[in-house]
């Protein structure tokens, strides 16, 4: 493995590969941070440019676009309240009032470092640890996936900001309107009244960018707006202090940013939401998330980063990819007559361990390159408003049209936003909504999955391990707030009746 | 608390209504656990909590008829102060002309129109800036996505589908 290593070192500093591997970081830095542009759209596009290249650079190219994407869709998320990509959806919710608090350079600086930390995190556990996590994520199944999703849902009680029951009806609506279209497993459409555009269903883009974006626009157009010329976020790398408090959200996201990557079908995304929800839940300020903390922030940045990397340990150990992105380079793979699978680290070995190499580099990169990025990319901020709003609004419908071609998407976002707009004067948080409307699809599918492997018997979730301990950490989760509500209650009665008694 | 004792009432009925829907839905399968089985469970948890809050917002609004307070204007207090609030309905307006005509006149049309109207809208003083900002902003899209990206925007139709093959 260590000779390998150092070919692989080697090989990337080639002078050509090193300037493919730059171009790749560029293109996905500017790709990730503009909505409407993914780094799943940037590898397909450049695919077939790719083919009339050498295995190693075209790899190199495609393989650093999608490191960097990644990241960069926190840019726009901070700033704008707008993910550049997907899988910046849960830095929202932090990231931005935090931007709002005057904080967006610090935002973006946690950003930068957590996204570095949990992308090097992964790809060094994608270069010791492929053949190990490959064969535990072939013990996930159907039960396992629901458990897991289930998990996620719980933590809408930490996303709630204390009013459960909103939090609740929240995730309800959220997992309802994943429901809408072509029910995957019977093929019988559900509540698409006749329409040939909701029996493709709703995605969750458009939702998002309506939720969040528009109705943030909708709330900023009653407002004055003065020109703040002095305006300028430079992103500032975590201090000391900052990196103490975040470091062990980093290492626990990191973590379950791999873990949940490596399992096929899942993706950076996902992993995003799912990280967020366990730093809330474990948190001691988890009561803050939502309002702007940095934690919020190196959550999912970190588990994204990490996830994206783990999504490849799949593809390279047994030919499956991970996430999206991974299929295409699957995809890639085959068009330059590579078969992924567990003969490719003998079969090709060189060409693995460049692209390995070159995924820790590019992580690394983003170290380096993301402030002077940052600097030039938030100029936007010196711009007025009356300019800017209108350019969110454009690259929102681009960005939400750009998901399926499709302009009833666009006008799916137009009424997520005005039903954003609404919940949030009635002080409904948005979050659960959005955390039921990605993790419904899972939710609902494993389980239905789940019942019918084993004839509609549900002992099926709690007499395998890995699903019940999901499901029991699930439970403590849900009933924690009310017991710990209880004791609580039940102590200050005690000592006001101590009180009463000494007086 | 009376937008969220509405909200509450919309959510009862929304519920109720996508209940009823959920329990119509075809069981292909003959199982227990059908098509219509999740959604039909969220509705009637959604029902619960809707009718919970309800009970909450009127329970509120009972506290504050006999207290005096009214804790709507302590809210309203703190939020920012919307000096606009039709600006609201006409972005909506707009928004919502948009899409509609977004078929049938084409990005480049549709596009320079709205970011015009859009820019005036948020408080731009200057007609021709508007325009401007509109046509840059429509020009620097098609590069962007249809040209560079091959990302297919609406051409629509007659003499603006014309138009788009000039540029895209």
């Amino acid at each position: 493995m260590i000779e390998g290593l150092l070919g692989g070192f080697g090989n990337l500093f080639q002078p050509f590969n090193f300037f493919i591997l730059m171009v790749g970081v560029l293109l996905g830095f500017i790709g990730g941070g503009i909505p409407g542009i993914s780094g799943t759209m940037l590898v397909i596009i450049l695919l077939p440019v790719s083919y009339a290249m050498d295995p190693a650079a075209a790899f190199l190219l495609l393989t650093s676009i999608y490191a960097t994407s990644v990241f960069s869709g926190s840019i726009s998320a901070i700033l704008f309240r707008t993910p550049g990509t997907p899988e910046a959806v849960a830095t929202v919710f932090d990231g931005y009032p935090m931007a709002k608090k005057g904080e967006g350079g610090k935002a973006l600086g946690i950003s930068i470092f957590s996204s570095a930390t949990g992308g090097v995190f992964g790809t060094l556990v994608l270069i010791f640890l492929t053949p190990l996590l490959a064969s535990f994520a072939l013990r996930f199944s159907s039960p396992e996936y629901f458990a897991l999703a289930l998990m996620g849902l719980t933590v809408v009680a930490s996303l709630s900001a204390g009013n459960l029951v909103k939090g609740f009806i929240g995730v309800s609506f959220g997992l309802f309107i994943a429901t809408i279209g072509i029910d995957t497993m019977t093929g019988v459409p559900r509540f698409t009244f006749g329409s040939g555009q909701l029996m493709s269903g709703i995605d969750f883009i458009p939702v998002l960018i309506g939720l969040f974006a528009i109705s943030e626009v909708l709330r900023r157009v009653q407002q004055v707006h003065k020109v703040n010329a002095k305006q300028k976020v430079s992103s500032e790398l975590p201090n000391w202090n900052v990196m103490k408090r975040i470091s062990g959200v980093i290492g626990r996201s990191s973590l379950l940013g791999v873990f949940i990557g490596i399992l096929p079908g899942i993706g950076a995304t996902t992993a995003a939401m799912l990280s967020y929800s366990e730093a809330a839940r474990w948190s001691k300020r988890s009561k803050e998330f939502g309002t702007g903390i940095p934690e919020g922030v190196a959550a999912p940045e970190s588990a994204n980063n990490a996830a994206a990397m783990g999504a490849m340990v799949p593809l390279l150990s047994l030919g499956i990819p991970g996430s999206a992105t991974t299929a295409i380079l699957l995809g890639a793979f085959i068009l330059h007559g590579i078969q992924p699978g567990p003969l490719m680290f003998t079969t090709q070995g060189s060409l693995i361990y460049t692209i390995l190499m070159g995924l820790l580099v590019a992580n690394l990169l983003i170290l380096v390159i993301a402030k002077p990025f940052i600097s030039v990319f938030s100029k936007i901020l010196q711009v007025p408003y009356t300019i800017i709003g209108p350019l969110i609004v454009l690259f929102c419908i681009v960005g939400t049209f750009a998901v399926r071609n499709s302009i009833f998407d666009v006008a799916m976002m137009l009424v997520f936003g005005i039903i954003g707009y609404y919940l949030e004067n009635a002080k409904f948080p948005l979050a659960p909504i959005v955390l039921g409307v990605v993790l419904g699809p899972i939710a609902e599918d494993q389980f239905r999955r789940a019942m019918q492997m084993s004839n509609n018997d549900i002992s099926i979730f709690f007499t395998r391990p890995i699903a019940l301990t999901f499901i029991v950490l699930s439970i403590i989760s849900i009933l924690y707030p009310f017991i710990n509500k209880w004791i609580k209650k039940r102590k200050n009665n005690a000592s006001d009746s101590d009180q009463t008694v000494a007086s | 608390m009376q937008l969220e004792r509405n909200l509450s009432i919309i959510m009862i009925v929304f519920s109720s209504f996508f209940l009823v829907m959920s329990l119509q839905v075809e069981n292909r399968t003959g199982n227990f656990i059908s098509a219509g089985t999740w959604p039909a469970a969220l509705m009637i948890l959604m029902l619960i909590l809707s009718v919970i809050l309800l009970m909450r917002a009127l329970k509120v609004k009972n506290v504050e008829n006999i207290k005096g307070d009214d804790i709507d204007s302590a809210d309203a207090d703190n939020e920012e102060q919307l000096v606009h609030p039709k600006k609201f309905f006409l972005l909506f307006a707009v928004l919502a002309t948009y899409i509609f005509i977004l078929g049938y006149v084409g990005f480049i049309a549709a596009t320079i129109l709205g970011i015009f109207v859009m820019a005036l809208l948020f408080g731009m003083k200057s007609y021709i800036r508007a325009l401007l900002t509109g046509i840059l902003a429509t020009a620097g899209s098609i590069v962007l996505f249809p040209i560079l990206l091959n990302l297919p925007f609406p051409r629509g139709t007659g003499i603006f589908y014309s138009l788009s093959l000039l540029f895209y």
